[in-house]
């Protein structure tokens, strides 16, 4: 028996591995062949003495390959890792694809960072007073936050706008819609303007209302009405009294 | 010394697998796609129409309609919703849901959806009956469908439901009902009329719920 | 009689390895050495125990130029495998102790 058809056998029984395993397997008992022939040819051995002898230290071929083949664990891993890798080639291709989807991520993290360098949507005449502000409340599992108040001229009246946003209490999560057509902004005396602007995302939302002010008003209320209850927030007008 | 590691199945296996579910959980989240469940969709479209959580009553699938298109009725105390999900290469993506705003007092709430791809029209009636003496529903209306460009309606249908003990679906300890109907039109097609009438035992009328055009999607 | 033999050749192996990390060969070469050429196995009997060792995790194998200039898949003991090693070595003591005990009462028991 030669040195190849040894290994052959070994093989044999095999056949349950996958083909990176059996040439692994079969590298590994040729180097030890290789090991133990030079250790004999050394001594002085021929090369045909040497190779029969080594192979017959080896042992019986078909039992070694029947023993290997025991150690591997089942199928089912081998088929697990596969599907694994089916799976992830179909979302890598399926995130090239949709590679235009990462714009909601991006508005899910500028929405939270920067709402007011973010998107424009409305705007008085003859601005008197802007100021930034921090309002939020919880709704549902999103956050409604007012982000500016300002103070001017809308329609030929003295006008307060309110810009607002909208998004979901996890980091690129999905935000419900329609915060525009939702909320109103309403005096002290509850008037409320016409119109306003908005703009709204999967997973942001930003609007914009104005209502009628006039001189000794120090706030105004927004309103949304959500699914199950109406939140109400109450947004200071910069400059309180000074508005005179 | 160079070296190079070889990994055992169970390694392998267990690598392959925590890549392929950081992909995927990666892809649904920041992507938004890719999604290997239809009721993940669904969740998203809850998320967006801003009903908060809601428990599913039924599903409703018309291969006849769309292979790839699924409608869930779905509930909670505050909202009746029906909403579906489609299979494309991306996955399954969230589409249009149909909030019905429950929180008011009334017999019943009711809701009308309909849907068209191509030439085919798909019509969903459904609600809630909070009503207890409600012990039977009856539903109708009619549609037509124009097959040419004229404004000359090409066919007419008359449509007719009548619901009662064992055709509503309990969930929660509440009363829901989903009525399906399709039909094919070349062009388009116009819903008109559409009633929903509850009555009591003695088959008096207790309610009554003329139903609006309510959201038209197409698909695609 | 042949499946003593491999449960033998585990904690032959495991111990060979708690020591460094040694490629097929030089193990076999390390254990007649240190038994003093009483073991005589077939050789290549020697590969299916450690491959079954590096898939249930008590050891790790890796591919590693050799002292000879040759690459060799090295084997590593895991912390699992270290203890495996104590496992097995603890079993192979009561084992041979009860052997040794039971040929003991048989010499003690002659002189009565």
């Amino acid at each position: 028996m030669t040195r190849g058809e040894f290994l052959d056998r070994v093989l044999l029984p095999l056949g349950r591995l996958t083909a990176e395993e059996r040439a692994d397997v079969r590298r590994e008992l040729e180097e030890h062949v290789e090991d133990r022939m030079e250790a004999l040819l050394e001594m002085g051995w021929s090369e045909e003495l040497a190779e029969s002898r080594c192979l017959e230290a080896m042992g019986d071929p078909v039992e070694i390959g029947r023993e290997m083949a025991r150690q591997y664990p089942g199928p089912w891993w081998l088929w697990i890792g596969r599907a694994a890798v089916i799976l992830t080639a179909v979302v890598c291709i399926q995130a090239l694809l949709g590679f235009g989807m990462l714009g909601y991520a991006w508005d899910s993290l500028t929405v939270r960072i920067s709402p007011s360098t973010a998107v424009s949507i409305g705007e008085l005449k003859n601005v008197e007073a802007v100021e930034e502000l921090d309002i939020r409340a919880e709704v549902g599992n999103d956050v409604l936050r007012i982000y500016q108040v300002s103070v001017g001229e809308k329609d030929g009246q003295r006008a307060a706008m309110v810009l607002a946003c909208m998004y979901d209490r996890w980091p690129f999560g999905i935000v419900a819609n329609g915060l525009r057509a939702r909320s109103e902004l309403l005096s002290q005396r509850g008037e409320t303007g016409t119109s306003g602007g908005g703009r709204g995302t999967a997973t942001a939302q930003y609007a914009a209302r104005w209502a009628p002010v006039e001189p000794g008003d120090t706030h105004v209320v927004w309103e949304y009405r959500a699914i199950g209850g109406t939140v109400r927030l109450e947004v200071p007008l910069p400059g309180g009294e000074e508005t005179a | 010394m160079r070296k190079t590691k070889t990994l055992s199945r169970r390694r392998r296996t267990a690598r392959r697998v925590l890549i392929a579910l950081a992909a995927l959980f990666l892809v649904n989240h920041v992507f938004l796609i890719g999604l290997l469940f239809p009721i993940q969709a669904i969740r998203r479209n809850e998320e967006q129409a801003g009903t908060g959580r809601t428990a599913v009553v039924c599903r409703d699938w018309e291969p006849n309609f769309r292979w790839n298109f699924l409608a869930y009725l779905t509930e909670n105390e505050n909202v009746t919703m029906l909403s579906g999900t489609r299979l494309t290469y991306l996955g399954w993506m969230d589409g249009f849901g149909f909030p019905l705003d429950c929180t008011e007092e009334a017999p019943m709430h009711c809701g009308m959806w309909t849907m068209r791809v191509g030439d085919r029209m798909r019509l969903y009636v459904f609600g809630r009956i909070d009503g207890p003496d409600i012990v039977r529903l009856k539903i109708q209306g009619s549609w037509v469908t124009f097959g040419d460009d004229s404004d000359l309606p090409t066919g007419q249908t008359e449509q007719e439901w009548v619901l009662e003990e064992g055709d509503w679906l309990e969930k929660d300890g509440r009363r829901y009902f989903l009525a399906a109907a399709r039909a094919d039109a070349e062009v388009s097609w116009s819903v008109q009329d559409f009633t929903v009438i509850g009555y009591d035992k003695y088959y008096y009328e207790t309610a009554r719920v003329e139903l609006e055009q309510g959201m038209s999607s197409f698909v695609e | 009689m042949k499946k003593q033999a491999i449960e033998h050749t585990r904690l032959l192996a495991l111990s060979l390895l708690a020591g460094e990390d040694m490629y097929g060969y030089q193990m076999i070469v390390e254990l007649a050495r240190r038994s003093n050429h009483t073991f005589d196995m077939k050789e290549g009997t020697l590969y299916p125990v450690l491959h079954g060792l590096e898939q249930e995790g008590f050891v790790e194998a890796y591919r590693k130029q050799a002292p000879t200039g040759r690459e060799r898949k090295y084997y590593h003991l895991t912390r699992k495998g270290q203890g495996a090693l104590q496992e097995e070595e603890a079993a192979w003591k009561r084992y041979s102790g009860a052997v040794n005990d039971v040929l003991r009462g048989g010499a003690e028991a002659e002189p009565v």
